[in-house]
């Protein structure tokens, strides 16, 4: 299912948390929401659940206007998230499941499904006081997923378990990615963002600062800075690189064995450079520096702050 | 089954199958019935009372100078001042007609206790039924079948009371704390549950499937389903035990059935078995007879019913909005002050309302509905039937009405509440909740 959200606005007592947000949620891709606390991301979460409504704006689910008919379309895994505590497991994922509007039988016979799948059959008739955390998170899991939802939003799925588990939880969203879902992930680990997700938003107070594949933001976020790695006179090298490039960083390897951290500037390439150290050093190899998420995500931030 | 439907049977099931939820219901038929026990023995006081007979005309003849709990004495009239300083505890006046009226007037200093008045109205039924037999010239058999429960007015120093009416309404007290004990107790279940799902963020999930409303209604009346079944049992239970106390420990004490029979049966008997039926006679006890005889106790339930149910109702609403409103349970004491005042105060005008029950304290008490299910099941058996039964009536309405509008302004808060987190919510934000447009 494709979501499009038009020209969202939610305002509260005292700030606004969406300004005229846009965005397309494409099916089977899994799209990263990004921002740091307070960017508006749970406000836009809560609203495509029609937990909260938005001020303005409109979204539509496949070309139809979002409405309550929509709610079993959605699975939900909020990012601070709690059980009852004294219902037993299978109950538990059942009565959820039930709430989603899917019939007794089915939700069971799923429920069935999933335990087995995330290795929690065992305890099924548990109370839910009596697991683990880890546990808990996979139950939270199933009871996000139990109903088959066809949008699948998730807020810190992988917070809380052992990297066994998470890559459990991985495999399975990427899974269910593969199933032709729409998946929105809310996160603050760039690394799970960069392993699974094919689309970033970045939101900074309410605002879109980025959007897009992340190959395409990371092309965007090139710094046009190599690392060189040569053995030589490093005065001769240093010296050579006068117009057109900044040293950034320098260190020795060994004897006159170093690396060099150099960017571009004014429209050199990197043949340019090559051209120019080449006289003075034997050239061991060249990178191009790869932003990580991480990095776009401090700098979109920093400037969009600065900005 | 709907949404709403799954959240009340999860709400019911998750409580009653609660080792708390059993206990009570085991616990409290115990604590009523000791109660009730209790009450009947309370009335077993030792005071022997001083009687003056006053029978001008000689009717009655002379009374046995000492009963089991009184003492007898003939003589003169006196004004009630002259009474209030006389050595009597009591004055019973025999009319000239008592024959044909039927009626015999007690006048005590205190309100009495049930066997000096059993007493006393035992002595007078007896002196009565040989002047009848003599009057009529009927023999006993044919006297027994026809005879009629002697009419007694009872006087205070004047007052009349009504001797049923006010035990009457120390069984209204107790229904009346009961339903405070229901409001309050399972109140505080509606807020704490929803303190939960706030505290532990699966309110989040719950609104992403069902509306807020839905979620709060189902609660409301999952646990107030929970409070009917434990009272239904309690009721069952107690019954059970009162009725096994009657049976086994008072067997031939309380019951003017049994007793009639057996003074009829006594007819014929020699005078030492006559005397055996007179000390049963005896022991008729006025609050055992009220408990096991006189209240229409499905009267009495179907009006706990609606007070329960629409006083719990007005405030599992309040309560909800108070789980919505704060972030932890250290920050409910702010709110829970203010809401358990009136039902404290409820209990205080109901005991109130016993010795004054169309006073002003009665009457707003039973009208306003923060206290009006307490007060009103106080103060019913007193008004019920007479000038001021329209009262009752209007109770009901206005507290029918306050329990909708409670609840349709908690709904507001908890609407927002739920899904606000870190910290309590201020009046203002309260105010804004409500009257925002959604």
């Amino acid at each position: 299912m494709q979501i499009e959200a038009q020209n969202i606005v939610k305002r509260y007592a005292n700030h606004t948390a969406l300004k005229d947000f846009s965005v397309t949620l494409e099916s089977g891709k899994i799209t990263g929401l990004l921002g740091p606390n307070g960017a508006g991301k749970t406000s836009f979460i809560r609203i495509l659940n029609q937990i909260i409504g938005a001020d303005t704006g409109k979204i539509t689910i496949d070309g139809q206007q979002l409405n309550k008919s929509h709610i079993a379309d959605f699975g939900y895994l909020p990012e601070e998230r709690g059980l009852y505590n004294n219902m037993k497991v299978l109950s538990h994922v059942v009565y959820l499941a039930r709430l989603k509007g899917i019939d007794k039988s089915t939700a069971t016979q799923n429920a069935h499904d999933w335990l087995d799948k995330l290795e929690l059959s065992d305890w099924k008739h548990a109370k839910v006081r009596q697991l683990s955390k880890g546990m808990a998170q996979k139950i939270q899991f199933i009871c996000t997923v139990i109903h088959d939802p066809k949008i699948i939003i998730l807020d810190e799925p992988f917070s809380g378990f052992d990297p066994i588990n998470a890559e459990l939880i991985k495999q399975e969203i990427l899974e269910l990615k593969e199933a032709g879902k729409t998946i929105v992930l809310s996160t603050h680990n760039m690394n799970s963002v960069e392993s699974i997700c094919d689309n970033i938003i970045l939101l900074n107070s309410g605002n879109k600062i980025l959007d897009g594949s992340i190959k395409t933001v990371k092309e965007a976020h090139r710094p046009d800075t190599y690392h060189i790695q040569f053995r030589g006179n490093v005065i001769g090298f240093t010296n050579a690189l006068w117009a057109g490039y900044e040293l950034i960083e320098r260190k020795q390897l060994g004897n006159e064995h170093f690396v060099a951290t150099i960017k571009l500037l004014n429209d050199n390439t990197i043949n340019n450079l090559l051209d120019t150290v080449i006289p003075h050093v034997q050239i061991e190899g060249v990178n191009e520096v790869i932003p990580s998420m991480n990095d776009i995500f401090i700098q979109a931030i920093t400037e969009d702050s600065d900005g | 089954m709907g949404k709403i439907g799954l959240i009340i049977s999860r709400e019911f099931f998750s409580r009653i199958k609660k080792r708390s939820y059993i206990l009570m219901c085991l616990i409290g038929p115990i604590i009523i019935s000791l109660f009730a026990v209790s009450a009947i023995n309370i009335t077993d006081t030792q005071k022997r009372y001083k009687v003056l007979v006053v029978d001008e005309q000689g009717i009655s003849g002379n009374w046995t100078p000492t009963t089991q709990w009184c003492d007898f004495e003939m003589g003169n009239d006196m004004t009630d001042e002259e009474f209030e300083h006389s050595k009597y505890d009591a004055l019973v006046t025999i009319n000239q007609g008592v024959v044909s009226n039927n009626t015999v007037q007690i006048m005590y200093k205190a309100y009495p206790n049930a066997h000096a008045r059993a007493d006393i109205i035992h002595e007078a039924e007896l002196k009565l039924e040989g002047l009848r037999l003599a009057v009529n010239n009927i023999n006993k058999e044919s006297y027994y079948k026809m005879k009629q429960r002697l009419n007694v007015k009872d006087y205070v120093l004047g007052q009349e009371i009504s001797f049923f009416d006010q035990n009457k309404s120390k069984v209204g007290l107790v229904f009346a704390i009961l339903i405070f004990i229901f409001i309050f107790n399972f109140g505080i279940q509606v807020m704490r549950g929803v303190i939960e799902e706030k505290s532990n963020r699966i309110v989040e999930i719950l609104v992403s499937s069902v509306k807020p409303i839905q979620l709060m209604t189902g609660k409301i009346i999952g646990i107030g389903l929970a409070a009917i079944s434990q009272f239904m049992i309690w009721t069952l239970l107690t019954a059970l035990i009162m009725v096994a106390v009657k049976d086994n420990v008072y067997p031939d004490r309380y019951d003017p059935k049994d007793q009639t029979v057996k003074t009829a049966s006594s007819i014929n008997s020699d005078s030492e078995g006559a005397d055996d039926n007179v000390s049963l006679a005896k022991e008729v006890n006025d609050t055992a007879m009220m408990i096991y005889e006189e209240l229409s106790f499905s009267g009495w339930l179907m009006y706990f019913g609606f007070f329960m149910v629409f006083g719990y109702l007005f405030y599992a609403g309040i309560y909800a909005s108070i789980g919505a409103a704060v972030d932890n349970d250290t920050d409910v004491q702010q709110f829970l002050i203010p809401v358990t005042l009136p039902l404290l105060l409820g209990v205080l005008a109901a005991y109130s309302s016993m010795t004054d029950p169309n006073g002003p304290i009665a009457y707003w008490g039973s009208i306003i509905p923060f206290t009006s299910p307490i007060v009103m099941m106080a103060r019913f058996p007193e008004i019920a039937g007479t000038e001021n039964g329209w009262q009752i009536y209007l109770s009901m309405g206005i507290l029918v009405a306050s329990a909708l509008f409670m609840f349709f302004f908690a709904s507001k808060i908890y609407k927002t509440g739920i899904l606000m987190y870190g910290k309590k919510a201020s009046l203002g934000e309260l105010w804004r909740w409500v009257f925002k447009r959604s």
